[in-house]
């Protein structure tokens, strides 16, 4: 039986294939046979007319029973289906060329939707969905350590030495610090060599590229022999792309010298083209390092300190946890899972055990002990993009969705409009014994030749789209780390989107084009005057009702947005916003060590002061919206509270005049004094908030409030009190918050805050070169105004804001089209009855009137559906939506009388020219 | 002329197969053949004999080949495959099973 197989394909194929071959075989073979059979009649004695006669009478007929028979023969092929398919595809496109004005409307707007859904599902495969690009990624986990004050996926180095050696060869152990922007410069430097400019470099342990199963490009990667002692490994490994930005991709970048942060670091090797590391942010590392470089690269980034030094080697400290750690974990060891996080668990306690205070300290060696190392799958990596994304990201995802299906409800409309058209066509060929299944199939080939093809131009959206949303989203716009391009899955994606549309909107007419009984009433009803119920207007008016719903949950969706944006933008952030220009710096990757950070502080101020439309100048820690803080725990003098809970909050540390400058009033005692020197006495201000908090109902003044539980000598007292603010968004409550002068710590402060009497934005470029001139080893990293920044975080909202509403709009836009052809067919269809009713008698402002009314009526179907399915929309969005209610009754408002007013213009030219239509001509109509 | 008999459905892809068992044949060699070896009592009309011949080609049972017949005009040569030989077999013995079983119960009666 298998032998015929092959046979059956190849045939199959060649009558499929080579169509034209097969059908000229099949003619001549019954060419052939008729000749025959003639030539027999012949023998017979028959003459030559009478012989073809007969043959042709033997093979039922002329011409039609010779094609019957062809046919008989053609639907022995097995491939006959997928002829059918194409016939109809054939037909399908004619038919859409011949109407190229309705095929575009439709193609674009499918194509617009379609695209829409595959620009956000391609954002989503990136970001959410897929894996690291390394080989077997299942088999990768993230360590997290868990305790009651929550969950840190931060580690000290100690503990990544010892977990690799209690793991050995059952897992693979790999840590990373963040990605830190540090000043790369060429070795030789002259004068005329261009400036440091910042690169991006994350530290990695010596067995990660081991662990992701990395190959170089060029060159070498970085080893566990590049990682073993402290500071002795300058070398670094580059991404494909600085490669490609500073050395053109010349192999001689390999072997080169460059200066990071100070220190002479060698070229080793290039990674190789779509490796970005173990994190999925826009902006992937430029450079790698061994984490035992730490101290000379001056790295400094997120940390957890539990009495350590930062200033000290990072890597020597079990005090300090600033690493993530990733493992693999081999699948060919079943269920080992479990056993690493307990392996891992031990590793850690030893880690603990190492901590200064940990054997002085009963409270804390008590807490410790608290903590449970686990493990979380990491094929998709760290990504703190996903965490804040992937909510708007699925609302956005399922907003698009209603979008096209609003799209698919109106071409289901347009396409039953144009059944009406084909009736007659599709009458004729029911008649003439076509089976309606066969119908029914070449109806829905035709939507789904209309779907693909809007599938095809909404791919090209998708590329488009999908860069520029990740480009919208990102506020500084420099070169993305990941890839957003549409790969297989996003393509599959597409396709099934494709086809489900053009199911959707394909089916309903499909059917009713080829019902029979339809066509019958139809008929009759073309013959009738009065209205009455016609099923096919009917299903028409239930579509407009649909899209007009899904608009409407779209537009109180897309004022919900807006009105938080709005509240957003209107909250009093408590800093100056009009008058305020801050700058960040980094003195520490300029090679500044914290002796010289007084004269350097003091030498900048005086410089900037001395601008003319300066008012006044500081400089602290953090600066507001610069979008780093740092968070310590402490305790309150007199405030008690349970064990468990751990009191936690923000400090920064400031110049005197940091209050006067940024405009934060101070409520109670005084700001910070040229007098509060590093061997006074130690003084803290503190917020509204931290006063109220934990001296509530107590003179907050003379309190003090400690690291640790001792508040002697070397504890702050609290010598202040000044307004909340909004330090880093403008979202929620104002945080608890410490102040502490800058002369009683040595922490570098990155940020400038310069008061100007004039609008901000036009002195930058003069306290840029101020800036230079007094200091040219210490660039300035990014300079503002403080209402730029403001603006700035709230990118997301704007974001979703604008598309949101982009997507509302085009919803209701298509379903007003889609109302303004209903409605101007029915006029059309009605004229004779229009006609009849001005000739009794009835004006031109009742027949308007009659006409809006019925499209009002749909409308209000619409609103009636629509507003529920707005509310639960809304009701799902609330942690989306912090700043508004879900119950916002503006946000209704604003939508319904949009939708209202958009819907009647779009009636009213329809019901214009009914109500014009002239009685006499109107009756001769039809 | 006696009016043809109605084949039994089925029964045409039989007499083909067992037609092409002896040599290829293009499709009115085989309308003849029949005829003659029924003794005019078989007649294949066109309407049933191509239809059932691409059938059969698609299905693998026979093979089709263009060649010249003697009076040198081209035409298509059906000829039985190894399958289809299998098929012949198949079917001629489930033929006999089936005549006999009629021409025993008619016997009876």
């Amino acid at each position: 039986m298998t032998t015929r197989f092959p046979q059956r394909i190849l045939l199959a194929l060649r009558s499929f294939v080579r169509h034209g071959t097969a059908e000229r075989e099949l003619d001549l073979e019954l060419q052939f046979h008729l000749e025959q059979m003639a030539a027999h009649e012949t023998t017979r004695g028959a003459s030559n007319e009478e012989a073809n006669l007969r043959a042709r009478r033997r093979f039922g007929g002329f011409n039609h029973g010779f094609n019957q028979v062809k046919e008989a023969c053609r639907d022995m092929r097995t491939l006959r289906p997928v002829e059918h398919f194409l016939q109809d595809l054939r037909f399908g496109a004619r038919l859409l060329w011949r109407g190229p004005v309705f095929a575009l409307v439709a193609v674009l707007s499918l194509a617009l939707g379609i695209g829409a859904n595959s620009a956000i599902f391609s954002v989503i495969n990136a970001i959410v969905l897929r894996p690291l690009p390394v080989e077997a990624a299942n088999e990768l986990f993230i360590a997290e350590a868990v305790s009651p004050d929550g969950v840190s996926p931060r580690f000290s180095y100690p503990l990544v030495g010892a977990a690799s050696s209690l793991l050995g060869g059952r897992a693979e152990v790999c840590a990373q610090s963040t990605i830190q922007p540090m000043l790369i410069a060429a070795i030789h430097s002259g004068p005329s060599s261009p400036a440091p400019a910042a690169g991006r470099v994350q530290l990695l342990s010596g067995d990660c590229f081991a662990m992701l199963r990395q190959r170089p490009q060029l060159g070498r990667l970085l080893g566990p022999s590049d990682n073993v002692t402290r500071g002795g490994h300058p070398v670094v490994v580059i991404s494909d792309g600085y490669w490609s930005r500073r050395f053109a991709r010349s192999p001689s970048a390999v072997g080169t010298e460059i200066v990071i942060n100070g220190t002479a670091m060698t070229i080793v090797g290039v990674t190789a083209p779509d490796f970005f590391g173990m994190e999925v942010e826009t902006r992937g590392a430029d450079a790698w390092a061994p984490v035992m470089m730490q101290s000379e690269l001056r790295y400094s980034g997120n940390l957890s300190n539990a009495n350590g030094d930062p200033n000290k080697p990072w890597v020597e400290q079990s005090e300090l946890s600033w690493l993530n750690l990733m493992l693999r974990v081999p699948k060919t060891h079943a269920g080992t899972a479990a056993g690493v996080a307990a392996a891992l668990n031990v590793a850690l306690q030893q880690d603990f055990a190492a901590m200064s205070g940990y054997d002085t300290d009963a409270e804390f060696r008590e807490r410790l002990r608290g903590v449970q190392a686990t493990l979380r799958p990491g094929a998709r990596g760290f990504s703190d993009l996903r965490n804040r994304l992937a909510k708007p990201l699925l609302v956005l995802l399922a907003m698009v969705g209603l979008v096209l299906a609003v799209a698919c409800a109106n071409l289901a409309s347009l396409l039953l409009a144009r059944a009406t058209h084909r009736q007659r066509e599709v009458a004729i060929r029911l008649s003439m014994g076509a089976g309606r299944g066969r119908l029914v199939r070449q109806l829905f080939t035709e939507s789904l030749l209309l779907a693909l093809l809007g599938g095809v131009g909404g791919l090209v959206a998708a590329i488009w789209g999908s860069a520029a949303l990740v480009r919208f989203g990102e506020s500084d716009g420099a070169s993305f780390g990941i890839n957003v391009t549409p790969d297989g899955h996003v393509l599959l994606f597409t396709l099934a989107v494709s086809i489900v549309t053009g199911l959707l909107f394909g089916l309903l007419p499909a059917f009713r084009a080829t019902d029979l009984r339809l066509a019958d009433t139809l008929k009759a009803q073309a013959r009738a005057v009065a209205g009455g119920a016609r099923s096919g207007a009917s299903w028409s008016r239930r579509l407009i009702a649909g899209q007009m719903a899904f608009s409407l949950l779209l537009l109180v969706v897309a004022s919900l947005f807006g009105r938080n944006l709005r509240q957003m933008m209107r909250v009093d952030v408590g800093f100056d916003r009009q008058h305020l220009l801050v700058a960040q710096l980094d003195a520490r990757s300029a090679g500044y060590e914290s002796k010289d950070l007084p004269s350097l502080e003091r030498r900048l101020l005086e410089r900037v002061l001395a601008v003319p439309g300066v008012e006044a100048a500081s400089m602290s820690a953090n600066g507001p919206f610069s979008g780093s803080r740092s968070t310590s725990g402490f305790e309150a003098q007199g405030y008690t509270h349970p064990r468990e809970e751990r009191l936690r909050t923000r400090e920064e540390v400031v110049t005197p005049g940091y209050f006067r400058t940024v405009g934060l009033k101070i409520l109670r005692g005084r700001g910070f004094l040229p007098e509060d020197v590093a061997e006074g006495r130690k003084v803290t201000v503190v917020n509204q908030t931290f006063a109220r908090r934990y001296f509530a109902g107590r003179d907050p003044l003379g309190q003090r409030w400690s690291y640790d539980t001792d508040f002697g000598p070397d504890a702050f007292e609290i010598v202040g009190v000044v307004a909340d603010a909004h330090y880093d968004d403008v979202k929620g409550d104002s945080p608890n918050m410490a102040y502490r002068p800058a002369a009683q710590t040595d922490w570098y402060l990155d940020s400038l805050e310069v008061r100007t009497s004039r609008d901000p934005a036009a002195l930058v470029s003069t306290v840029r070169a101020a800036f230079r001139d007094t200091e040219p080893r210490l660039p300035i990293d990014r300079i503002d105004t403080l209402d730029e920044r403001v603006s700035r975080s709230m990118g997301q909202e704007r974001m979703m804001t604008w598309l949101t509403g982009v997507f509302g709009a085009v919803a209701l836009a298509l379903a007003c089209l889609g109302l303004y052809g209903t409605v101007s067919h029915a006029v059309t269809r009605r004229t004779a009855e229009l006609g009849i009713r001005m000739a009794l008698g009835a004006d031109h402002a009742a027949v308007r009137w009659m006409i809006l009314r019925e499209a009002l009526l749909v409308v209000v179907r619409g609103l009636a559906v629509g507003l529920p399915l707005a509310f639960f929309g809304a009701r799902a969005l609330r942690s989306v939506l912090q700043g508004v209610d879900a119950f916002d009754l503006p946000s209704y408002g604003l939508a319904i009388v949009a939708l209202v007013a958009i819907a009647t213009l779009a009636a009213y030219f329809p019901a214009r020219r009914a109500s014009r239509l002239d009685p006499a001509t109107a009756l001769r109509a039809d | 002329m006696p009016k043809p008999t109605d084949l039994l459905q089925g029964t045409l892809d039989l007499l083909i197969l067992k037609t092409l068992a002896l040599e290829p044949m293009h499709g009115w060699g085989i309308v003849l053949r029949i005829q003659q070896t029924s003794g005019e009592i078989l007649q294949v009309q066109p309407g049933s004999l191509y239809p059932a011949l691409h059938r059969l080609e698609h299905q693998g049972w026979i093979g089709a080949k263009w060649a010249d017949t003697d009076a040198g005009r081209r035409a298509k040569y059906y000829s039985l495959t190894r399958a289809g030989r299998t098929q012949l077999e198949k079917e001629t013995e489930q033929w006999l099973r089936l005549s006999g079983a009629v021409t025993s119960l008619l016997g009876v009666v």
